[in-house]
């Protein structure tokens, strides 16, 4: 879907409260917002569904302020951060007691596990650089477009990628990988 | 993955690792749910806006003598019409073909109309 065809259903959504624009727009786009929510939370499928249609029930409410400076996938990926963000905020306690236990689960799995899971590799990073590269590698967002979605300054963006790619990169290798 | 391909840089590693997990995630009635999910308030506060304009719309109409501007817009519309209708020439189109131009456009029409219907189901 091209960048006019975005604008004309967005149109059709805030000007006509069109449904069924705003459908189209949905299934256009819900694969790469579940996928970015999926490597947000390591892999949980409920809470990820949970949270995407929180983000598109926003996006909804919310779509009149889009102004097309940048794409409307863009204008998406940062509803979904503030949303992961609010939720993180509000369940850091439980969420830090889910990552131990992942963790510990994970360990168990030993060096000889070549296969591993793509969840496994990002848990090992903080949630700003598992954020940075998840938009970058996985959903090939530029460094520009990744400082706008998490409204942080590029060079803390390019800070978060190098120690988060440096990380992945030795956990890979320390894995088999080469 | 291949473990023995001999990769150099950190950035191939990564992007030959991430190429290999992307995966596109099938609809599976999510849109439907999110559509569900959209909240009563919101669709009722667009029924009201668009009540409050045409209501206002109306109201201009009536108290600013646009109903006799409008009246006269019509019928130069009008008159242009069948101004422009006069003078085309139906030899080269048959009637047949007007009213399966007429079918066509009314299908189109209720397909439209059912299509909009299921999605706000």
């Amino acid at each position: 879907m091209d960048r006019l065809e975005d604008i004309s259903l967005v149109t059709q959504v805030s000007v006509f409260h069109n449904q069924r624009a705003f459908d189209k727009l949905m299934k256009e786009y819900q694969s790469p917002v579940r996928r970015f929510f999926l490597s947000q939370t390591l892999g949980d499928t409920q809470l990820s569904d949970d949270l995407a249609q929180d983000t598109f029930v926003k996006a909804y409410t919310r779509i009149s302020q889009f102004q097309g400076k940048s794409s409307f996938l863009t204008w998406l990926y940062r509803i979904a951060y503030n949303v992961f963000y609010d939720y993180v905020r509000a369940n850091r306690q439980t969420m830090n007691l889910d990552n131990m236990t992942v963790r510990q689960i994970n360990a168990n799995h030993g060096d000889s596990n070549l296969k591993m899971d793509l969840y496994d590799a990002l848990q090992i990073l903080t949630e700003n650089e598992r954020s940075c590269v998840t938009l970058q590698l996985m959903e090939g967002q530029t460094i520009e477009r990744i400082s706008e979605i998490i409204d942080m300054p590029e060079n803390t963006v390019k800070s978060h990628l190098s120690r988060g790619k440096k990380k992945l990169a030795d956990y890979l290798r320390s894995n088999g990988y080469k | 993955m291949e473990v023995d391909n001999k990769i150099q840089s950190d950035d191939d590693l990564l992007l030959q690792f991430f190429d290999a997990q992307r995966f596109e995630i099938a609809d599976d009635g999510f849109s439907k749910r999110v559509m569900q999910a959209i909240p009563q308030r919101a669709r009722r506060l667009n029924r009201i806006w668009t009540a409050l304009c045409f209501t206002v719309a109306m109201a201009m109409l009536l108290f600013c003598d646009w109903v006799d501007e409008l009246r006269l817009m019509l019928s130069q519309l009008i008159g242009d019409l069948i101004g422009y209708l006069s003078v085309v020439e139906f030899n080269l189109c048959s009637i047949v073909m007007v009213l399966a131009s007429l079918m066509v456009l009314s299908t189109v029409a209720i397909y439209n109309v059912l299509t909009n219907y299921d999605a706000k189901l």
